[in-house]
């Protein structure tokens, strides 16, 4: 039987909660810089970060029908399911990533806030470290959950345990480049040198976390094939419409070009970044799209 | 007191009377099916026969659909029934995508899932479950109480499950359990976890320690 179950909004959330978990560890790194563009880059990623939450929240609410469903979930926690797990996780994350995104507005903008604005904690280093420190734990999670929530299914294409890995290394990829792209946004006319430095760190991570992520992809192929269970799910991957948006979509548009670009000497210029976290951005949302559908043969 | 059902291939002669009788009891709406009959061929022409085998919810003792659920709304019950609450499902359908007998529906009409009930509320007023009280040919039986002695007595080993096939041949060959299948979601969880987070810890310590380097210009 091949019950869709699972669509698009799933495959949309997957995605967002990645670009949260990604972005709040780009923000909660540049917060502890000093220069012009690693504090617009952490205000901006960090600002990301709940707003990327609640759009897949909002997609989840919206598969789900009846807005009152959700909360039911809230009311619950079955330690056994990833996916009531799931849903603690990114609560969690969504307040800490809020209260981290307060700490990093500008001051007059923040004191605007009504009831909270005024209050002295704001400004406290060791608060914000705190928060960093354990938003990036619930982030590290937020992006694993991503993945088991897939694996533990009876689905042969999701039961691959290369999937959690895969899905983290995705999630970092597309929060630092949807982190990178918003400060680019807001920095571009006031002052674009400031995103040198914050780039050149980007870059270097890049350098280890494409490679990394390709390997985790093939061996995700690789795998699928080698299994007798999963093999035509292997086949029905990498063949067809969905094996289009595999090879072209998630493997050269999202790791092969953005790795050439990155293993480059010299520094990337401005359009270039443009074309890279635009590349990295498609590519992890169509993972989760190929990945979702064509587990359950619906694409 | 431990509910059983049991089916008995021999005897059906595949009417579908368990399926329309199931639908009317629980007011499932069209599409779908809580109980299904299915026809398989088995052996080539001209020895070949034809046979027909009616499923529904096995009702596991580690159940993969209870584990799933996010919400609460999947029960299993003192008496071995797991039990679906309606009001609390949400139609997240993690209990499809995590069943391995692809047992529960989704009612896209209601936005809930859907599954065998054990017909809970005929049991409690001493009757048998809609599908074996108009099975035609008494191929579905109903034991009341079917702890495994009495399973073993009556029907050989049946552990694990509150649905019990009688057929000829491997219970495989009919997409039957055999042997009782492992919670798909709670086998080697805290392992599959692990395979995200180990990895992860390590490449954010790594990115961590870079951005620090940076600054002190060791690149």
């Amino acid at each position: 039987m091949n019950e869709i179950t699972w669509e698009v909004p799933v495959a949309v959330d997957l995605f967002f909660a990645g670009v949260g978990a990604g972005s709040f560890c780009l923000a909660a790194i540049a917060a502890r810089k000093n220069g012009p563009g690693w504090e617009a880059c952490s205000r901006m990623s960090s600002l990301l970060a709940p707003l990327a939450v609640v759009i897949g929240l909002c997609m989840l609410i919206l598969d789900l029908r009846n807005k009152t469903r959700f909360w039911v979930t809230l009311r619950v926690l079955n330690v056994d399911s990833p996916m009531s797990i799931g849903v603690w996780l990114l609560s969690s994350f969504f307040l800490v990533s809020l209260l981290f995104a307060v700490c990093e507005l500008p001051r007059s903008t923040r004191q605007r806030i009504p009831w909270i604005g005024t209050l002295s904690v704001w400004d406290r280093r060791e608060w914000k470290n705190a928060l960093g420190i354990i938003g990036i734990l619930l982030a590290l999670g937020v992006a694993v959950y991503t993945g088991v929530l897939l694996l533990v299914s009876i689905i042969p294409l999701w039961r691959n345990l290369s999937l959690p890995i895969l899905f983290f290394l995705s999630a970092m990829c597309t929060g630092f480049a949807g982190g990178s792209l918003l400060t680019m946004l807001s920095t571009r006319k006031r002052n674009p040198d400031a995103m040198k430095a914050p780039i050149r760190y980007i870059k270097r991570s890049y350098r280890v976390i494409l490679p990394f992520y390709l390997f985790a992809a093939l061996a995700f192929v690789i795998s699928l094939s080698l299994s007798s269970a999963s093999r035509t799910e292997a086949i029905h991957l990498i063949t067809g419409w969905s094996g289009l948006i595999w090879w072209a979509g998630v493997i050269a548009l999202g790791i092969i070009a953005p790795l050439i670009l990155v293993m480059r000497r010299g520094e990337i210029r401005f359009n270039q970044c443009w074309f890279l976290f635009g590349c990295v951005l498609i590519s992890g949302f169509l993972l989760r799209i190929v990945l979702v559908l064509a587990g359950q043969r619906a694409l | 007191m431990e509910p059983l059902i049991v089916f008995d291939s021999k005897k059906c002669i595949g009417c579908h009377s368990c399926e329309v009788a199931c639908q009317l009891e629980n007011d499932a709406p069209p599409g779908v099916q809580l109980r299904r009959v299915q026809t398989h061929v088995s052996g080539k022409f001209p020895e070949s026969n034809t046979f027909s085998i009616s499923t529904a919810c096995f009702h596991c003792n580690d159940p993969s659909c209870v584990s799933a659920c996010p919400a609460g709304a999947l029960v299993r019950r003192p008496d071995g029934i797991v039990e679906h609450v309606r009001n609390r499902c949400i139609g997240c359908g993690y209990c499809i995508q995590t069943c391995p007998f692809h047992v529960p529906q989704f009612s896209p009409a209601q936005h809930t899932m859907r599954k065998c009930s054990f017909c809970i509320l005929r049991i409690a007023y001493a009757k048998q479950p809609a599908c074996v009280a108009k099975c035609a040919t008494g191929a579905l039986t109903f034991l009341s109480d079917g702890r495994p002695a009495a399973r073993t007595a009556a029907y050989g080993s049946a552990e694990g499950l509150h649905m019990v096939y009688e057929v000829e041949g491997k219970a495989k060959e009919y997409a039957l359990p055999e042997p009782v299948p492992l919670n798909t979601v709670t086998s080697y969880q805290l392992g599959k976890w692990l395979m995200g987070l180990l990895p992860g810890a390590a490449l954010l310590a790594w990115l961590w320690k870079s951005a620090d380097d940076q600054e002190t210009g060791h690149e």
